[in-house]
């Protein structure tokens, strides 16, 4: 006599009839069952459009179980990248304040450099015109030394010029004998005669 | 200054004591001036014409075998030299101005020494009258007048 077991084979192998199927009938059932699929043809074709469907939905359901199984890891993975993010942005927004403080700075420190320039831009004007003054006034300088050493020595050779004719005028007249005359030169004139 | 009642000899005197006065102190360009005949007459050496064959040259165009003063040989005047009418000293920026220089005697160099053209020309007239023509004639007329020119001073830059 076979088994609850061995029926459930027969009944799987010959009909398509899975065991979970068959578990909820006891072992008379299953040989009734059988006995019942041995004569009536409509009833195997029952059975096996019942076995079809069955493991279509099993298809089906295992399908979406893995869509399920999908979506919700991806909604694990977009809930911690989320939750990155809000991080992120919350450093973000932490780091903006000393940011802003240091390019309030940086301003401050461009405008003061600017001025800087600014100041020494003016201070070179300055010194260039004054280097300009300094120039020319040296150059009047130079040119009133230049005309002043002329002057000096033209003074001097015209007084050498002037001493030289006395000498010769008073060398002409002294030639005249009259005594008088050439002792008045000689004292007027003595230092010119050299 | 007060110049009346003064004899006329106290007068000249002044008038050397001024015109014998350096405007001031040598200014370096002075001095570069002073110097520029002796850059053109020594390579190395103290020759009194010079050791640069430029100034040998010159010399050599601008002398005979006399002395253009006394008249005197040179080998008998101690030799030829380069003289300033017008003393470099005084006048540094004509230094090298070829119109300032001629080739005289030793002696005659000696003789005549930083003296000013006339004072140099009076000097000879009182002294020695014989000779007086030979500087009379070699007197530097164009440079005298250049003391009165309002231009620059003719110095060779
Ligand atoms: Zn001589």
């Amino acid at each position: 006599m076979a088994s609850k077991d061995e029926l459930q084979s027969i009944l799987k192998e010959k009909y398509g009839i899975n065991k979970n199927i068959s578990q909820e009938l006891s072992k008379e059932e299953c040989q009734k069952i059988l006995h019942l699929l041995s004569r009536e043809p409509s009833a195997i074709k029952l059975v096996e459009s019942f076995a079809q469907k069955n493991s279509s939905l099993g298809n089906k359901n295992s399908y979406y179980s893995r869509m399920r199984n999908q979506a919700e890891s991806k909604l694990k993975s977009l809930k911690t990248e989320y939750r990155g993010l809000e991080e992120s942005i919350k450093t973000l927004e932490k780091n903006k304040e000393p940011l802003g403080a240091r390019k309030k700075q940086l301003e401050q420190e461009r405008e003061k450099l600017e001025a800087d320039i600014q100041k020494l831009s003016a201070e070179n004007r300055d010194l260039g015109v004054e280097v300009k003054t300094l120039s020319s006034r040296n150059n009047e300088l130079t040119e009133a030394n230049d005309q002043l050493k002329k002057d000096n020595k033209a003074l001097k050779n015209l007084v050498d010029e002037i001493r030289l004719k006395l000498a010769m005028s008073t060398k002409k007249l002294l030639q005249y004998e009259d005594s008088e005359i050439r002792k008045a030169l000689i004292k007027m004139f003595g230092s010119t005669l050299g | 200054m007060n110049l009346e009642g003064k004899e006329l000899g106290e007068l000249f005197r002044l008038a050397d004591e001024i015109g014998g006065k350096r405007y001031h102190r040598l200014t370096p360009q002075d001095f570069e001036d002073y110097r520029r005949f002796d850059y053109w007459r020594y390579v190395s050496g103290d020759f009194e014409c010079g050791t640069t064959q430029e100034s040998k040259d010159w010399v050599k165009d601008h002398s005979d075998w006399d002395c253009p003063i006394c008249e005197k040989s040179y080998s008998k005047t101690g030799g030829k030299t380069i003289d300033h009418k017008l003393p470099r000293a005084q006048y540094p920026w004509l230094s090298l101005n070829f119109e300032n220089l001629w080739v005289i005697c030793r002696a005659c160099n000696q003789r005549k020494g930083d003296m000013h053209w006339y004072e140099y020309e009076h000097y000879m007239f009182t002294r020695y009258p014989v000779l007086y023509l030979a500087v009379k004639s070699a007197r530097p007329s164009k440079l005298l007048r250049s003391l009165n020119d309002q231009t620059n001073p003719e110095t060779i830059r």
